[in-house]
């Protein structure tokens, strides 16, 4: 069952009981709950394709969005997220709500997660071949995702690269895309049939808005990919587009720097870092042009398997 | 030569290190500290040239072993190879053989 099939006013109701929603969002499930109206026009917006277990009595996150039980909740409101029932960031004013709530549930991956290999990172791939843009906040990291997933190419994450420590592949989440401040309109030009959300503004990260991801990469989600590329993208006003080859050591330092896990997961993190950098060709990207730098990787031939 | 060295001179590769050669360089892994280092052509040939010898060798010895197989074509000498090794002590790749 896909969460567009319950009726938004019964989406709400659910969301707002003690038995929320559960969503299924690649290899994980997040029971979800929420009496906040703009979560559930988010998840009813972004989430639509997404598989929800209608009776699930198990799920890997539990978490809730709601505001504090403070008299704050009538002078400057605020919102909460919680897993496990316990508070894990500082309250945000209340019109943020789904932005917490996609930041907490970045948050849940990241913080309890250890049976993959995790690096920020966004990701996509073309047929069964995963291209992984690693960077730091601010590089332009999730408008070229975007791009390129409005482009045809597969969306895995935009932030997370989830890898399985056995088979060496890659896995997906295919939820929204996070977009900050003057990304949204570059994405509405590029790709004015994708559908993003209205714009929240004055969060933490400037004015956030989401692009919705489309269905084809919800319903392949689980299905791994192999690394083809490592490129590390960086946003640059004006720049030429430049793809620059990396050497690989080089490459696998940035790629551990960018890793959740990779010391956690001790010499199991060390050997599928290495196995997906000497599977993958490495490169250093800038760009200013969003067209030129989709164009620049519709081009590229994935190296021999 | 090498044999003739002084004993605290010569190392073999800690067998707890990980590591992986691409395009000739190398990245190594400290499990006991989780620590990561990239290392340089150079460096590498000294790190391949270590792995297997469980008896030690000190930086004479390591020199022609090197020179056998592949380095850039820059001149190279014991002493470069000697401080490499020091580095590799100082990072905790290497270790002293059991007498």
């Amino acid at each position: 069952m896909r969460l567009a099939e319950i009726p938004e006013a019964q989406l709400r109701h659910r969301l707002a009981g003690p038995e929320g929603v559960t969503l299924v969002t690649g290899p994980f499930s997040t029971r979800i709950r929420s009496p906040v109206a703009s979560v559930a026009r988010g998840l009813a917006d972004l989430y639509g394709d997404v598989r929800v277990e209608p009776d699930a009595d198990w799920a890997d996150f539990h978490v809730q969005v709601r505001a504090p039980r403070t008299p704050r909740r009538w002078f400057r409101p605020q919102v909460l997220f919680l897993s496990e029932g316990r508070s894990v960031f500082k309250p945000l004013a209340f019109h943020q709500a789904f932005p917490m709530l996609e930041w907490g549930l970045n948050w849940c991956v990241t913080a309890n997660v250890k049976h993959h290999l995790l690096f920020h990172a966004a990701v996509v791939a073309r047929e069964d071949r995963a291209l992984i843009l690693p960077a730091p906040p601010g590089s332009g990291k999730s408008t070229l995702c975007a791009g390129l997933v409005a482009s045809g190419w597969r969306l895995l994450s935009d932030e997370l690269a989830i890898v399985d420590v056995e088979a060496g592949t890659l896995t997906g989440l295919a939820r929204p895309v996070s977009l900050k401040n003057a990304s949204i309109e570059v994405i509405r030009s590029f790709a004015p049939d994708a559908f993003v959300s209205d714009p929240c503004h004055d969060t933490l990260k400037g004015t956030v808005a989401h692009l919705r991801p489309p269905r084809a990469s919800v319903d392949r989600a689980l299905a791994p990919v192999r690394p083809a590329w490592v490129v590390f993208p960086r946003f640059e006003p004006g720049a030429e587009t430049r793809l620059t080859p990396r050497v690989r050591t080089s490459a696998f330092m940035e790629l551990a720097r960018n890793a959740f896990n990779y010391t956690v997961l001790g010499r199991l993190g060390f050997r599928r870092t290495a196995d997906l950098i000497e599977r993958s060709v490495c490169y250093d990207f800038t760009y200013s042009r969003l067209d030129e730098a989709v164009a620049t990787f519709n081009a590229m031939e994935p190296p021999s398997a | 030569m090498g044999d003739m060295a002084r004993p605290d001179q010569r190392f073999v590769l800690d067998p707890a290190v990980l590591w992986r050669q691409m395009d000739g360089e190398a990245v190594v892994f400290l499990p006991a500290s989780g620590d990561t280092h990239r290392l340089d052509r150079f460096a590498t040939n000294v790190l391949a040239v270590l792995e297997g010898h469980t008896a030690g060798l000190d930086a004479e010895t390591v020199l022609p072993l090197m020179r056998h197989g592949a380095v850039d074509d820059e001149p190279v000498s014991v002493d470069d190879v000697a401080a490499v090794l020091q580095d590799f002590r100082r990072l905790g790749l290497v270790e002293q053989p059991a007498s």
